[in-house]
């Protein structure tokens, strides 16, 4: 049981791509990524060019045992969360905002205009 | 002096590279099996899931933290019965979403239960939880009587 405990103090953050659900609405895509246990300041969300790429690494690590406490059982290891998306010609750029609740990050990205069905008219 | 037949170098028998082999499986069995990535533990059950929790243990609380990412507070059930600690909930896909809107899915839903077993008994009376950025945390306090005691031995 020693070396176990041992090993678990001394893991190093594994670095992982979060889960995502990504579905199309009318108006923008939503991206889900599962990131449990961050804080919105732990996370950020870059876009270079057509690449958007989100970062997630606990600042205080998961694999830290709280004050006065002793080990049982670990199953939940320290994680970073790495994921690069390759956005489209459609989404504008300029409107992409995310929020972070209940471990989940939640990003919107709307449509330019431009990509957006139009309706012509019809002249007589 | 026995006739060997010839073989190239590296093809002779050499123990220590055996020794070497049995040690990197021993490592390799350590590293996967003792530490399991929670939710990410998909395999016969393909498609079912459940949280990783952490259970630690102090002289008078035991804490236990578990990762539910996604969830609202009251679809998470909590109950305690002696030194059994039952952690139970569905995790819902939102309703207004249909399936031909979806790019890619890969986050699990559905119901999980995990009945787990506390190293002391708990005063489920004085529970605390908290579910925040997905991580739920609960502070169990310890019963009197399960608490460790110190016994004076006086020596004549």
């Amino acid at each position: 049981m020693a070396i176990i405990k041992r090993k678990v103090q001394e893991y190093q953050p594994r670095v992982i791509q979060p889960l995502v659900n990504i579905r199309e609405e009318e108006k923008e895509i939503i991206l889900e990524a599962e990131m449990a246990g961050l804080t919105k300041d732990d996370i950020s969300l870059d876009l270079k060019g057509n690449e958007l790429t989100l970062k997630g690494k606990s600042g205080r690590g998961d694999g830290t045992i709280p004050k006065g406490y002793t080990v049982v059982h670990k199953e939940r290891c320290p994680l970073e969360y790495i994921r690069t998306f390759i956005i489209g010609e459609e989404i504008d750029k300029n409107r992409i905002d995310a929020q972070y609740e209940n471990g989940i990050l939640k990003v919107r990205l709307a449509k330019s205009e431009a990509a957006q069905p139009k309706k012509v008219e019809i002249k007589e | 002096m026995a006739i060997i037949p010839w073989r190239p170098k590296e093809m002779w028998w050499d123990p220590y590279r055996d020794l070497e082999a049995i040690q990197n499986e021993m490592n390799r069995m350590f590293d996967s099996s003792l530490v399991k990535w929670g939710d990410r533990d998909v395999g016969l059950l393909e498609g079912a899931w459940s949280p990783a929790i952490d259970i630690y243990d102090s002289k008078d609380n035991c804490l236990v933290k578990a990762d539910i990412p996604g969830m609202k507070k009251d679809e998470i059930e909590v109950s305690v019965h002696g030194d059994t600690l039952i952690i139970k909930g569905e995790k819902k896909q939102e309703k207004e979403t249909k399936e031909k809107d979806f790019i890619r899915t890969e986050r699990f839903y559905g119901a999980f239960n995990r009945a787990i077993r506390l190293p002391a008994a708990v005063d489920a009376a004085k529970v605390s939880a908290s579910y925040k950025n997905g991580v739920l945390e609960l502070v169990l306090p310890k019963k009197e009587e399960s608490k460790p005691k110190q016994l004076k031995i006086d020596i004549k």
